[in-house]
């Protein structure tokens, strides 16, 4: 099996989680698809290091967050106007829509750091060193960056609504 | 909210999200291209950085071997095959209106260092006194590239019954022993005296030793006989001696003191000579070497600063 293959297989397994994990970054749909594209490119050009990680999966996450950090960090982030939406009737799913947009507004009011640390734990499902590694930080850091984003959740008016709801 | 209910939601928002298939085949195709031109790149750049290491290494080679047939040729070491006292033969068809004068007692060598270009004029030659004894007999000739062996000096008589003789090196000249040799861009003066003269200064030889007036050092030479005055000092050294009093320039720091002439003899008193202190690199030693000056000599427009040996120690030319 060449190196388009492994990489083509490497892709269909993950890539609609990669993109949803970009969208809970913050991203648009769009932004996410396209995030996800450069990184597998990137891991594309330096295959045979994504094959020698130890852990694959934590490896193409952190060059992931480190896109996103970069692709924040720009001025401009490749959106261009048009005079068409792209915008399509859908049947109506509000109260869907609530809930999606209230937990994207809270993560969104997180700092970064915290915000890859909670998709990282609670939609990656990487453990503390797993995400150690990813975050290229020490256990105890990842640890503290995940309590106080509890805390903030804990505290969020949007998610407060949503419990209430409940 | 438990980590459970947490992990819940976020699934659940995310599966909101309709993602499509993954588009691998534009992957593909834009990471082949963008490994291309990657590697393009860097093969330029490789390609480039060899021909700059080849290209800058032919260009020292081909210095160096310029530098070499410098040396073999007539911009070689400087070797100074000849020595205080040594006789300077008369040139082989030389002009008869010269006489007797061609020969020569070599009293001084000085200036090996000093550059000279291939073609330039070698100037041999101030009266001095030369020191009495034996002479050593070593024609100053030139071994050339073609074999031949040229003379070198050639001489003209002063008034003062001294001569000065000048040498002009071709630059096809090649080195061999017992010659005068000068590195590319170096100078050679020898300071010669007609051997039918060559008494010492008490025996009556005329020279001109009038110091007052503005002076360029032309030459300073350390007590080992090589040169004291870097070639970014040439020009800048300067000296004027007035009424016992004597001011000038290294080219960075003033110097200043007193001297005392009787005839040929003199000398900058040393409680009287200083400089002012500004540091700067390669500066040339000027008082050091003047408080070795005891003696005199010059004609016109040139005054030399002699060591107790005669050695000269300073070339001083009028401005």
């Amino acid at each position: 099996m060449g190196r388009d293959d492994d990489f083509s297989d490497f892709v269909a397994a993950r890539w609609a989680r990669l993109v949803r994990f970009g969208v809970l970054l913050g991203c648009s749909q769009a932004e996410a698809e396209d995030l996800v594209q450069t990184v597998l490119e990137r891991c594309l050009l330096n295959w045979p290091k994504v094959q020698r990680a130890v852990d694959s999966d934590a490896y193409v996450h952190r060059i992931l967050l480190n896109t996103f950090s970069s692709s924040r960090r720009r001025r401009w982030i490749g959106e261009r106007p048009t005079s068409t939406v792209p915008d399509q009737s859908s049947p109506d799913e509000t109260e869907r829509v609530d809930e999606a947009d209230a937990v994207l507004r809270a993560l969104q009011r997180l700092p970064t750091d915290q915000r890859a640390a909670v998709v990282l734990r609670y939609y990656a499902h990487l453990s503390e060193q797993q995400m150690a590694a990813t975050l290229g930080v020490a256990t105890g850091t990842v640890k503290s960056r995940l309590s106080r984003a509890l805390d903030a959740l804990a505290e969020d008016p949007s998610l407060g609504e949503l419990r209430g709801s409940r | 909210m438990t980590e459970q209910n947490l992990s819940d939601l976020l699934q659940r928002v995310a599966d909101r999200t309709h993602v499509g298939p993954p588009p691998i085949d534009d992957m593909l195709v834009r990471t082949h291209h963008r490994r291309r031109r990657r590697t393009l790149l860097v093969t330029t750049a490789s390609s480039i950085a060899v021909a700059t290491i080849v290209a800058g290494a032919f260009l020292a080679l081909d210095r160096m071997g310029q530098n070499s047939v410098n040396a073999a040729a007539s911009c070689a070491a400087p070797v100074l095959a000849v020595t205080p006292g040594d006789t300077v033969p008369k040139e082989p068809g030389h002009p008869a209106s010269l006489g007797p004068v061609p020969r020569g007692t070599v009293v001084q060598v000085y200036g090996s260092e000093y550059l000279l270009p291939c073609d330039d004029t070698v100037k041999v030659g101030q009266p001095l006194p030369s020191r009495p004894g034996p002479l050593a007999s070593v024609p100053l000739t030139l071994a050339t590239a073609d074999g031949r062996t040229r003379p070198l000096v050639t001489a003209h008589p002063n008034k003062d019954g001294s001569f000065t003789a000048q040498a002009k090196i071709p630059p096809d000249a090649a080195v061999g022993p017992a010659v005068i040799t000068a590195p590319a861009g170096q100078r050679i003066i020898l300071v010669v005296k007609d051997s039918a003269t060559s008494a010492g200064p008490s025996e009556g030889s005329p020279t001109n030793t009038a110091l007052n007036g503005t002076w360029t050092v032309r030459a300073l030479v350390g007590a080992n006989g090589k040169s004291v005055l870097p070639a970014s000092y040439a020009h800048k050294v300067e000296m004027t001696f007035k009424a016992g009093k004597m001011t000038g320039t290294t080219g960075c720091n003033d110097v200043f003191g007193t001297y005392e002439q009787r005839g040929q003899d003199l000398v900058f008193p040393r409680s009287q000579l200083g400089s002012t202190l500004v540091g700067c690199a390669d500066e040339p030693p000027l008082v050091t070497r003047l408080l070795a000056v005891r003696h005199i000599s010059g004609s016109s427009g040139v005054r030399y600063l002699h060591a107790a040996n005669w050695m000269i120690v300073v070339e001083l030319r009028h401005r």
